[in-house]
């Protein structure tokens, strides 16, 4: 029988070790385990490349995916990236489809099937995020399992790109399936792929993307099986557990050195109603405190925001893959074989009701901007867990909330019906490190290897022209080591007979990445709409008056000829027209800053002027340097005058924290920014 | 039993039991507090750091009303050991509270430092 099963979503840690596994371990030999887990790594590895080179959707072809070899049980042995979560979340569903498939008569597990699930309430993580579970068999035996995940543009919610902004529950965000079979007999079922393309706006994509998680599941059979052959059944089965095991008590060992205490920290999202349904600017808070103790990690969800009417809420089984996952795989243990094991200390306790764990009936399409918010609660705790351990030097700052995810669609240039994904998103900020600056445009931290490839590859591909794509000015976080910048950039609709545009981003009020060790934070996101501009003329006629960047275009008005109507909001942008000569233009989040900005290298300072990175106003207000913006050579002296006499001032107009206090306390923010917060200030 | 650095400016003497800061090695307050408790505490208006592009609603400056910085001064040295944006009027974090127990418990008999 089959329906929802709870006791599945719990099950996010290995499963024992049976008998079997057991003694398959015992035959391995130490150095053929470490060439076992290297082969295993790079089978996931290839299995990447063919999903991103025979994917269809832009998200696949950027790198927005996953691939991971799984145990016969359904535990994640040897994962890559792509993104953490996408490798990591098929264990569910796998648990799902061998407790009730297995045995069900009408369904079952045989050699050549596939199944499909999307459905967070079944394991998934939100509709786009389409998963394809391949069984592999040998002698009849079921002995692994091929995972694959890539966000694909379209699934049929009320609104394009699988994230639905106006949903308000699970019955506005489309096609949702449980763990179903997809394949027989290694042919995928075509009455099933024809249900999927009923549902959506740009069927190619989403039968191009069925195909590329079918081969890329097909060839980790392929590799798996070619390891049986040569080292046999036992060597394969011990070595996927082992995987698991070798991982979860390295990493144990790990954190059982540093030091035990709790470390909290609140994060912020200014969230956005959409116009239709009031367009009301709100504030939530997720509050992460991380309990450490000997080799055990707890992290605890109290005060977070109640659940809320459209799409930002996630469910708890998420918060492993997405955020234990990416800091256990990328920060804590970067150097060990990514496997379930890494995680297998963490235990995640979140209050019924809130944001983080949500009724069945709520909408969860935007979970991931609640899930990279939750990341960027943790890695300030990770930082303070770090300084005092072996592995300091991977510290970093704040990676910058929700980097923007914009969706457009419509008629294509050859007349074809179409969904595009802006890859944009993989070039964030990346966060100030320990010892030096963030990488600019960095990448998109959970997808650690995507790409937000070349602006011709997107015209040609997604139809889309762009004004400008640069590196912003001063939209990271100042320290002693500033973050990294994001990139921003301004979309131009040129000769395309329809198009429509929206995008997923939030906190237009609020920092976007907080900064660590006195650091300052990330500025908040913003969009620009203009109508009616004439600005493809211009770039015709190569006019010089063409906007470059995100603030001429935002400040230069008198540059744009024709009517240039302006809509500034947040990143936040409902569905509507592009038409003509429109132009949609924001930008990402930069990385959070690390220390205290007088004690950055003056010099380094101006040649972030010189590049145009920092702004005079930020060399000359934030840092304090004194340098002469003809000849750009910086006055040594006035400069350690100016910074001495910044720090006095500080001692002189700070209060001690209780007198400090007794002010503060008092104050609230506006009524109306605590609409859906939850009672103020603990959302008890 | 000497100093532990736990953070980029903050020390912890193990033997006082005491946050200190590491650039002065002013005395904060004990290591069971929250150290914010040992610091001078300012409230600076956003608009100070993010300088707004532009008047109106968003002006990629954090809005005062919704989003203040709070500043922690060393009162020695007046280095900022640590600032959080916050909402008008939201509790200050309590963001380490180690087990000083165990802390020093694991450096017993070891020499001075932190970390690499």
């Amino acid at each position: 029988m089959g329906g929802r099963d709870f006791d599945i979503l719990e099950r996010i840690k290995t499963e024992p070790a049976t008998g079997d596994e057991q003694r398959c371990m015992e035959l391995l030999n130490p150095a053929d385990f470490e060439i076992f887990s290297h082969q295993m790594q790079m089978i996931a590895l290839e299995a990447n490349e063919v999903l991103i080179k025979t994917a269809g959707t832009p998200a696949g072809l950027a790198g927005d995916i996953g691939s991971c070899v799984y145990s016969a049980q359904g535990d994640p042995a040897a994962a890559a990236v792509g993104i953490w979560a996408h490798a990591f979340a098929g264990q569910l569903p796998i648990k799902y489809i061998l407790k009730h498939w297995k045995d069900e008569p009408s369904v079952g597990i045989r050699d050549g099937d596939a199944f499909f699930c999307n459905e967070a309430l079944y394991g998934g993580i939100h509709p786009p995020d389409c998963a394809t579970f391949l069984p592999i068999f040998h002698g009849g035996e079921l002995i692994a399992w091929a995972e694959a995940m890539a966000h694909t543009t379209d699934t049929g919610a009320v609104e394009m790109g699988g994230i639905s902004l106006s949903a308000s529950s699970r019955y506005e965000e489309g096609m949702k399936f449980p763990p179903i079979k997809i394949a027989e007999d290694f042919l995928l079922k075509e009455d099933i792929i024809t249900l999927m393309e009923n549902f959506v706006r740009d069927p190619r994509v989403i039968t191009l993307d069925n195909k590329a998680r079918m081969a890329a599941c097909m060839r980790i059979r392929q590799r798996v099986l070619e390891v049986v052959e040569k080292k046999g059944r036992d060597f394969v089965v011990g070595g996927l557990r082992k995987m698991i095991s070798e991982g979860s008590k390295v990493a144990k060992e790990r954190l059982s050195r540093m030091n035990d205490g709790i470390y909290r920290q609140p994060v912020f999202l200014n969230g956005e109603e959409v116009e239709s349904r009031g367009g009301k600017q709100a504030l939530l808070r997720i509050m992460v405190a991380i309990h450490k103790e000997g080799d055990h990690v707890t992290v605890k969800f109290d005060g977070t925001s109640p659940e809320q009417p459209y799409s930002l809420n996630a469910y708890p089984h998420i918060i492993h893959p997405y955020g234990t996952g990416y800091v256990c795989c990328s920060h804590l243990f970067p150097d060990l074989p990514p496997s379930i094991g890494l995680m297998e200390a963490f235990d995640v306790e979140i209050p019924e009701g809130c944001l983080m764990n949500p009724s069945e009936e709520a909408a969860v399409g935007a979970s991931p901007v609640s899930l990279f918010l939750t990341a960027q609660a943790i890695f300030p705790c990770l930082a303070k867990i770090l300084f005092d351990s072996e592995i300091r030097s991977n510290i970093v700052s704040t990676y910058p909330y929700m980097t923007l995810y914009v969706v457009w669609g419509g008629i294509d240039r050859r007349g074809n019906y179409f969904v595009g994904l802006g890859p944009d998103i993989n070039a964030g900020g990346f966060p100030a490190r320990w010892d030096k600056d963030g990488v600019n445009t960095g990448g998109f931290f959970v997808a650690t290897r995507s790409d937000c490839e070349d602006v011709e590859g997107i015209d040609v591909i997604s139809s889309m022209s762009y004004l400008f794509r640069r590196q912003g000015q001063d939209n990271f976080g100042h320290g002693k080591y500033r973050g990294g910048a994001g990139m921003e950039f301004g979309y131009l609709a040129h000769k395309l007979p329809m198009i429509v545009i929206m995008s997923v981003g939030g906190c237009g009020k609020f920092v976007s990445a907080p900064g660590i060790f006195g650091g300052y934070g990330a500025p908040p996101l913003i969009g620009i709409k203009v109508e009616g501009t004439n600005l493809a003329e211009m770039l015709a006629a190569g006019d010089e008056n063409v906007p470059t960047s995100f603030n001429e275009l935002l400040t230069r008005r008198d540059m744009i000829e024709g009517e240039g109507r302006y809509t500034i909001g947040s990143a936040m942008c409902e569905l509507g027209p592009l038409n003509e000569g429109d132009v949609f233009a924001t930008f990402q989040g930069g990385g959070g800053g690390y220390g205290d900005v007088l004690e950055r290298d003056p010099e380094a300072v101006l040649e972030d002027v010189k590049s145009g990175m920092v702004s005079h106003w930020a060399a000359g207000n934030v840092y304090k340097v004194a340098y002469d913006p003809t000849t750009m050579v910086i006055d040594v002296q006035k400069t350690a005058e100016v910074r001495d006499g910044e720090r006095e001032e500080r001692k002189r107009r700070g209060l001690s924290y209780e007198e400090f206090e007794e002010g503060w306390l008092e104050k609230k923010p506006p009524p109306e920014a605590l609409e859906h917060y939850g009672s103020w200030p603990d959302c008890m | 039993m000497t100093k532990r650095q736990i953070t980029e400016y903050l020390d912890i003497d193990l033997e006082k039991e005491l946050w200190c800061c590491n650039r002065c090695g002013n005395e904060l307050i004990s290591a069971r507090e929250n150290y914010k408790k040992g610091c001078l505490v300012y409230e600076r208006d956003p608009r100070t750091v993010h300088n707004p592009v532009i008047e109106g609603e968003f002006t990629r400056s954090p809005d005062p009303d919704w989003c203040m910085i709070i500043e922690f001064y060393c009162p020695g040295c007046g280095t900022m050991v640590e600032n959080e944006y916050l909402p008008p009027g939201h509790p200050i974090t309590h963001d380490i509270e180690l087990d000083i127990d165990r802390l020093k418990e694991k450096y017993r008999g070891a020499g001075e430092g932190g970390g690499e």
